[in-house]
């Protein structure tokens, strides 16, 4: 599989399964593709003030070019700290979680 | 005393406000004590002190091989002192964040260089792994992890430069044909690797080179090339590397401490992560608390191998580093005592003496498999470590001793073995 795809496949996999782990009620997925790979995220999740912090210190992380070697270990077992991993492969990330309506929508693209 | 502490913390806070730099600085700073502490015993004997580094390059630095005890303490900690500044110095020049991986990298390579790296047989590896690099047209930044830990099989390239039984010209350029090949491969087998542990072995480059170790001395046996056991141990030197080890960890677990508003505060936060790769303290917790962390395992594993009665020397030092390397990059009390307490019960229950090497190694080093206390509980941890301590002291022989992360080999052996049986006992599905 080229190496886009896959990152898209591990990456939203990652995601879904950390997501499903927090109770997530419905969780959809929109992927994209113009030049690079565009991927939208939006889910029905209740997230703990901290949860929600952890969740953007991971996805914070800047981009780095080791993340590529640890990719098969990316959305295998949603592993909370492989959220770091994932963020060194993505770029123009922006989380926005709206507590109203328990809404998390996570939009990337990849690098 | 309190205006000293200010002024050394404003300092410090100043150094630290730009942070990249002064997370080079304190790398840079591991390799600066080790080159000093070096050359205070060298500087007085120039030419015995060039000699002994020479003996170094020459020995056949395969397990185990104690270069304090081959070249002396000035050579062998000038030997690793330099090469965790030009290791640190490569990752700058390549405008490589400076993360956990990093300190786990220099600092292993740095421990390492007192029992089998060197200035001669290192850089195969790493001209392998950058012409894999170049070859498949992606950054070098994405696999220099791979060749800093790749140089584990580095003993090969000495072995075939230096006792094959050939003139030295041609030997001495098949060893470093034989070393860029294998860093070659490497990245490759190394990524392939990475989930057949499941990433509960840390030292995941040392498991692929195990396996590469085996190959190669499989060759060299049906060929009829023997690979000698050697055990070169160095011994009474406990006072003067306690004098020198614990005042380093100290001075880092305060600089860590003053960094992080003269408290620990959030190292318990620390301590939650299970440890399996790829849990960067540098990237998660910041670089105080990392420091702390450092300092911490660096203190107890030095004080560990006081207490069982071992020897402070090239092998144990190297694993003390390496334990500290990777306390920013993974390991915390929680999840390496109980390893440590279950190699303890092996090795007191064992045919060994509790300080021998085979044990006090298998006790530092057996921290590789840590994430597995971390992430199922103490008894598994320390399951863990005692099956680790039986498979250390048996698979050296696969290698001959060529992969010097042997721990890393047995580690990712342990937990391929040990994690499907987890997963039975507990049920879970989830891994």
């Amino acid at each position: 599989m080229a190496l886009d795809k896959e990152i898209v496949t591990r990456v939203c996999a990652q995601l879904t399964k950390y997501l499903l782990e927090r109770s997530a009620e419905n969780l959809n997925i929109s992927i994209s593709k113009a030049e690079k790979y565009s991927v939208k995220i939006v889910s029905k999740v209740f997230l703990k003030d901290d949860e929600l912090d952890l969740l953007r210190s991971y996805l914070s992380v800047r981009p780095q070019e080791v993340g590529y070697y640890y990719l098969p270990l990316i959305g295998e077992y949603g592993s909370e700290e492989d959220l770091a991993v994932v963020a060194m492969l993505l770029e123009e990330l922006e989380l926005i979680y709206d507590e109203s309506k328990h809404e998390l929508t996570i939009s990337f693209r990849v690098r | 005393m309190l205006k000293f502490l200010d002024s050394f913390s404003t300092i410090l806070k100043e150094f630290s406000s730009d942070e990249e730099k002064f997370k080079a600085l304190t790398l840079y700073f591991f390799g600066w004590s080790f080159l000093f502490f070096g050359l205070l015993f060298g500087v007085w004997y120039p030419v015995k002190f060039f000699e002994d580094l020479l003996r170094i390059v020459r020995t056949p630095d395969y397990l185990l091989t104690d270069y304090i005890r081959v070249g002396g303490i000035a050579a062998a900690f000038f030997n690793s002192g330099i090469l965790m500044i030009l290791f640190t110095f490569i990752l700058r020049l390549l405008r490589v964040p400076i993360s956990g991986l990093s300190y786990a990298s220099v600092l292993t390579v740095g421990g390492f260089a007192l029992f089998g790296k060197n200035i001669f047989n290192v850089w195969p590896i790493l001209i392998g792994v950058f012409l894999y690099s170049f070859w498949r047209r992606e950054p070098i930044q994405r696999y220099i992890y791979v060749a800093y830990f790749g140089t584990a099989i580095s003993p090969l390239v000495s072995f075939v430069a230096f006792n094959l039984p050939a003139t030295n010209v041609p030997r001495l350029v098949l060893s470093y044909i034989v070393g860029i090949l294998v860093g070659l491969f490497l990245p490759s087998m190394a990524g392939h690797f990475l989930t057949l542990h499941k990433g509960y072995n840390l030292y995941n480059v040392g498991f692929t080179c195990g396996l590469v170790g085996t190959v190669a001395a499989a060759f060299f046996r049906i060929y009829g090339v023997q690979i000698p056991v050697q055990r070169i141990w160095s011994e009474g030197n406990n006072v003067v590397f306690s004098l020198f080890l614990l005042p380093l960890f100290l001075f880092v677990i305060f600089c860590g401490w003053l960094l992080n508003n003269r408290s620990l505060q959030g190292y318990k936060k620390l301590m939650r992560h299970s440890g399996r790769l790829l849990t960067d303290f540098v990237i998660l917790e910041g670089v105080p608390l990392t420091l702390i962390n450092i300092g911490i395992l660096g203190t107890i594993s030095t004080v560990y191998v006081l207490l069982i009665k071992s020897q402070l020397n090239g092998p144990t030092i190297g694993g003390i580093m390496t334990v500290a390397g990777f306390a920013a990059l993974g390991k915390h009390l929680r999840n390496v005592v109980p390893v440590i307490v279950g190699v303890t019960i092996a090795s007191i229950s064992n045919s060994y003496e509790l300080g021998s090497p085979n044990n006090v190694l298998a006790a530092i080093f057996g921290t590789t498999v840590a994430p597995i206390a971390g992430e199922f509980g103490i008894v598994w941890g320390i399951i863990a470590g005692f099956l680790h301590n039986a498979m250390v002291n048996n698979v050296g022989f696969l290698h001959a001793g060529l992969n010097l992360y042997n721990n890393g080999f047995a580690g990712g052996l342990v937990a391929i073995v040990l994690i499907p049986i987890i997963k039975t006992i507990h049920k879970r599905e989830d891994l």
